[in-house]
């Protein structure tokens, strides 16, 4: 069984079709790649994956439950682009210990479980002694691990990351790729939004390559990995022109 | 002490104490949700409650109470439907709402002069059985505000992410500018409620620049309303002043007063800023020319993070000491 899975997916934003047709697998303990230009629909297609954008065509499905009636949200580790959220406030301690909530029932003061797994994810990505520093004082390449930890605190068994190394500098990048590589020994699953693969290479299984909305047949990926050496290539470059393609 | 065997005073006092115990609690999420002007909103739709309350003879802080309540639902389903028109819509109801209450309560004859007490609160006249009513409503804000304190966090702060742990993010939201609403009409005889949104909001800005972390964040905010309250409270009995408004002023003094102090902690936790290298390889060894300036923390030069060292800017350069003199990087 799947751990995420696609058939005919189909998403339409405003009037306009962000994704066609969108049929893909991960297996459980894989770690995957969805890549693709600016624009291309790939973190509209893990949105839609996680439920986030209401899709108009075709089914997803988590770990073999419809998506519609899938509530086994623990199983699921969302780590959302850093950009895109704002603690002002909270300690690292706090933003992990959101991703306790899957399981906390409302009313329930946390338990000691629920202290020591966020304690130990917050081990697992070295952040550990930053527990008190608020979140928004941490460097990018801490926030994301920060949230990596609030995704793995809940438990998760799928890992989902969007664009996890953006604005980040190759340390980090490295870092970043040795605690994946970590998570993956340890059988958890990955779906990943990237821009280039280059620092996550050593982690990952396999690729998938959007354009335009649309799955690319496999293999054409390499063109993409090594894009600056074979410009001058014979292939066309598969990545290019999305733009001029809407 | 004495006014405190006064029973009017006792009453002003213990529903100052409820007002400015609740009110940092929900401005707290308010805050983070970036919605800090919602309580004044709010505020403007419960005085049609007030109004409509003048108009029938009815007692009006229950009124207000459910005209808050259907205003808010309506300003959450206007705002989760994401139209671009929502927010005009949510500005001609504050204003309807606003309108709605001046005219109802003129209609009858109760003029401007009853409804003013209810917009810039009136502590002294409050009966026995509202203030109970108050005590009620305050407590049972604080019991689902504190109870549900991790999950509401998590929804005001990206509710993307809180839909993926499961939570319903919509009943949450909902439950979020009900809690308002009626905080707002709980505080509504104590500050009135053109200020209201000033208890909700001024203790929560005050501590947000003293505390570190959400929940310390929000007790501080707490203790900060409970303060102001009782302060002015008791100063306005030695100052014969209005107790609603000397309310608002204190906690707004105590955050001027507090800011020096908020800014002295955030430069003490300003980190200098890391260089990024984007090659890892060592730089090439190229060392300044004779520099008579000797760099150090507060030489006045910024200092920057650099790999195991310290870089200094000085004249559009980056100054890394070296066996004795400085290298460029």
């Amino acid at each position: 069984m799947p751990v995420v899975a696609t058939r005919d997916l189909g998403v339409v934003l405003g009037r306009l079709p962000v994704l066609r047709s969108i049929s893909l697998s991960v297996e459980a303990g894989q770690a995957v790649a969805l890549l693709g230009a600016n624009g291309s629909g790939k973190t509209t297609l893990v949105r839609a994956i996680l439920g986030l954008v209401p899709h108009q065509h075709g089914d997803v499905e988590l770990f073999g439950t419809p998506l519609a009636q899938f509530r086994d949200w623990t199983r699921v580790g969302y780590v959302p682009q850093r950009a895109s959220i704002q603690y002002p406030q909270a300690t690292v301690r706090e933003v992990v210990a959101m991703g306790r909530l899957a399981r906390r029932k409302p009313f329930r003061r946390q338990s000691d479980a629920d202290r020591q797994l966020v304690a130990e994810a917050i081990a697992a990505v070295e952040l550990a002694g930053k527990e008190n520093t608020p979140f928004a004082w941490l460097s990018g390449g801490q926030q994301q691990r920060a949230l990596i930890a609030r995704a793995l605190c809940g438990q998760a068994e799928l890992l989902v990351l969007d664009e996890p190394l953006a604005g980040m500098d190759v340390r980090s990048q490295e870092r970043l790729a040795e605690t994946l590589a970590r998570l993956k020994a340890d059988g958890l699953t990955q779906l990943v939004v990237l821009h280039e693969t280059d620092a996550l290479e050593a982690v990952l299984d396999r690729e998938i390559v959007l354009r335009d909305g649309r799955v690319m047949p496999p293999g054409t990926l390499h063109l993409d990995r090594h894009h600056h050496e074979t410009e001058h290539h014979s292939h066309p470059p598969l990545l290019a022109g999305t733009l001029d393609g809407r | 002490m004495d006014f405190l065997t006064l029973a009017f005073m006792q009453r002003a006092l213990l529903a100052a104490l409820v007002a400015g115990l609740v009110s940092p609690t929900i401005g707290g999420f308010i805050v983070q949700r970036r919605l800090s002007l919602l309580g004044d909103g709010l505020g403007h739709v419960a005085i049609a409650g007030v109004g409509l309350a003048l108009a029938t003879g009815l007692t009006p802080l229950p009124v207000a109470v459910a005209v808050a309540i259907a205003g808010a639902v309506a300003i959450e389903l206007l705002r989760s439907s994401g139209r671009a028109s929502a927010d005009v819509a949510m500005a001609v109801l504050f204003y309807g709402g606003l309108a709605t209450g001046v005219l109802l309560a003129g209609l009858v004859g109760q003029g401007a002069g009853n409804l003013s007490s209810y917009l810039f609160g009136s502590l002294l006249t409050i009966s026995t059985p509202e203030l109970a009513l108050i005590a009620v409503l305050g407590g049972l804000i604080l019991v689902l505000a504190l109870g549900l304190a991790p999950q509401l966090f998590a929804v005001c702060s990206d509710e993307d992410y809180a839909r993926t742990l499961g939570l319903p993010v919509r009943l949450y939201n909902m439950l979020i500018v009900v809690l308002a609403a009626v905080t707002i009409t709980v505080s509504m005889r104590t500050v009135g409620l053109l200020m209201v949104s000033a208890l909700m909001i001024v203790p929560v800005a005050t501590a947000n620049n003293l505390a570190r972390g959400f929940s310390r964040a929000l007790g501080l905010a707490m203790g900060l309303g409970v303060a102001s309250a009782a302060a002015g409270v008791v100063g306005s009995y030695y100052l014969n002043a209005p107790p609603g408004s000397l309310i608002v002023v204190v906690a707004i003094a105590i955050f001027v007063v507090t800011l020096p102090v908020a800014g002295r902690l955030r430069r003490a936790r300003k980190l200098p800023k890391t260089v990024e290298d984007a090659d890892p390889t060592p730089l090439p060894h190229q060392p300044e020319a004779a520099h008579e300036h000797v760099h150090g923390p507060g030489c006045g030069h910024p200092a920057l993070v650099h790999g195991d060292h310290l870089d200094y800017v000085h004249d559009g350069h980056r100054h890394a000491a070296h066996e004795g003199h400085y290298d460029e990087h």
